[in-house]
């Protein structure tokens, strides 16, 4: 895909950007009494939510789908963003392998947008045909398969697939030779193993799950995050702002709210330099990256809401945002 | 050999007109993309865009101007293939030379620019006269290799040598 591609593609994408919430929406939806206020005002908003439902889960997926279907209508070839939507795949594996064992409907659990066809992923898993599936998923099919035939544990399986994952979104990445999409990936990953040390170490997890759960495919050291997790949090702190990660060391420090939030922040302030870029497909990753943080945000909002928490808990909780 | 510097002087022209118009056509391609984006979800900015979309189409134009002024002076236009001493038909090739390499390259870099301005356009409308104005900056550069060219061209065919 030539740079003019992308100089339409980047056109209608700021052109949507007007779409999405700005700071000042987010502080009135924070600051909405109820929760029926603040949907009302979403709704106000165009977001189509039902004041009934408490997950409103069609809406928010209704949102994504919208983002994808503007990003497949103005890239020709939308594979430079596997990376980005890759981890839907390793979703969609984890929900049909389940629900093979459980005899659960896996169809309703199946996410989009997926670099592999989720009813043809469906079909391969209850087949048995792995072989059926594209490479990056056939072997980490394979796996989770036998080990939850072996051990039945659930939890290991969903380990070895979230590994699988972040290793290949990092692959996908590079493939991309785009610098921002392999340091997003590699800053996720980062992220997802700092996230899984830190529950373990919260946990008391062993050595050996904690070699299985932490992938290692970013830019942490994989020994030394094992290491500091089976000591404690200073320790984790230390490996984390030792690999140029201040703000998540502080996090770790402050308490999960914090830590959680400080991840997202970190992989916002990769993408939001796309922000004032005219070509390339990082504004369209950005804007599909925004499209998900908005989404993050109102159920946070609206999470908060439910629950009768206070404002400022609501406010602590909200991440940054791209717009 | 006897025509040597008459084929030395069109080429000057020929590759005035096909540089500039080159990287004229690649620019307006450009910002054309960029435009039909902005078209596509709000058509009312058509105006805005087609503004930003003609300023890198100008280098075309000057590569035109430059190789017609010289056609026109070496009365090639007329059909009178004179003779053209090789030193001038040479001169005339390198009086050329400005506006076909600067009028290419300044084209690309209006088109990125006029381009980014399509962003502005589609995000702040009301601010698409700064970047029209800073697009426009770039066309600074091919006007005065405009005027080297077309003044290299006047004095070159009116001495003898």
């Amino acid at each position: 895909m030539n740079e003019l591609h992308f100089a339409y593609a980047v056109a209608r994408i700021r052109c949507n950007e007007l779409n999405l919430l700005t700071s000042a929406d987010f502080e009135q939806l924070i600051s909405a009494p109820d929760y029926p206020s603040a949907v009302a005002f979403l709704n106000d908003k165009g977001w189509e939510l039902d004041e009934k439902s408490e997950s409103n889960a069609a809406a928010f997926r209704r949102k994504r789908d919208e983002a994808w279907e503007l990003i497949q209508s103005s890239l020709e070839d939308v594979t430079i963003l596997n990376s980005i939507i890759v981890f839907n795949d390793f979703h969609n594996l984890k929900a049909a392998l389940k629900c093979k064992f459980t005899g659960g409907d896996a169809k309703k659990y199946m996410m989009q947008p997926c670099v592999f066809n989720a009813e043809a992923l469906l079909d391969a898993v209850e087949t048995h045909r792995f072989d059926l599936l594209p490479a990056f998923l056939q072997e980490s099919a394979q796996e989770a398969y036998d080990m939850l035939v072996q051990t039945g544990n659930g939890q290991r399986a969903d380990c070895l697939l979230d590994c699988a994952a972040l290793r290949t979104a990092v692959d996908m990445a590079k493939k991309s030779e785009s610098a921002m999409l392999l340091t997003l990936a590699q800053t996720l990953a980062d992220c997802a193993d700092a996230k899984t040390a830190y529950r373990c170490f919260r946990t008391g997890k062993d050595e050996k799950f904690m070699e299985q759960a932490v992938s290692g495919s970013g830019k942490l050291d994989k020994e030394a995050l094992c290491a500091a997790a089976r000591s404690g949090a200073e320790e984790l702190a230390q490996v984390l702002d030792a690999a140029g990660y201040p703000r998540l060391a502080k996090g770790i420090l402050t308490d999960s709210v914090t830590f959680e939030k400080e991840c997202d922040d970190a992989l916002l302030a990769i993408y939001i330099q796309a922000k004032h870029s005219a070509f390339g497909v990082e504004p369209v990753a950005a804007y599909y990256l925004a499209c998900e943080s908005q989404v993050k945000n109102v159920r946070i909002i609206l999470s908060g809401k439910l629950n009768r928490l206070p404002q400022q808990e609501i406010e602590r909780r909200v991440r940054n945002l791209y717009v | 050999m006897a025509n040597l510097g008459t084929v030395f002087a069109i080429l000057g022209a020929a590759l005035a007109a096909i540089l500039s118009g080159l990287g004229s056509a690649r620019a307006v391609g450009l910002v054309g993309e960029a435009g039909a984006g902005v078209i596509t979800e709000d058509p009312s900015k058509f105006g805005k865009v087609l503004i930003l979309q003609i300023l890198p189409g100008t280098q075309g134009l000057y590569g035109f101007l430059t190789a017609f002024l010289l056609l026109v002076k070496i009365n090639v236009l007329s059909g009178d293939f004179s003779d053209l001493s090789i030193k001038k038909g040479l001169a005339l090739l390198a009086a050329c030379l400005p506006i076909a390499i600067v009028g290419y390259f300044s084209a690309i870099a209006q088109g990125r620019a006029a381009a980014a301005g399509i962003g502005v356009v589609a995000k702040r409308p009301e601010q698409s006269g700064k970047s029209i104005t800073m697009a426009a900056m770039v066309e600074t550069y091919a006007v005065l290799t405009l005027l080297i060219s077309l003044l290299s061209i006047v004095r070159i065919t009116d001495i003898a040598f």
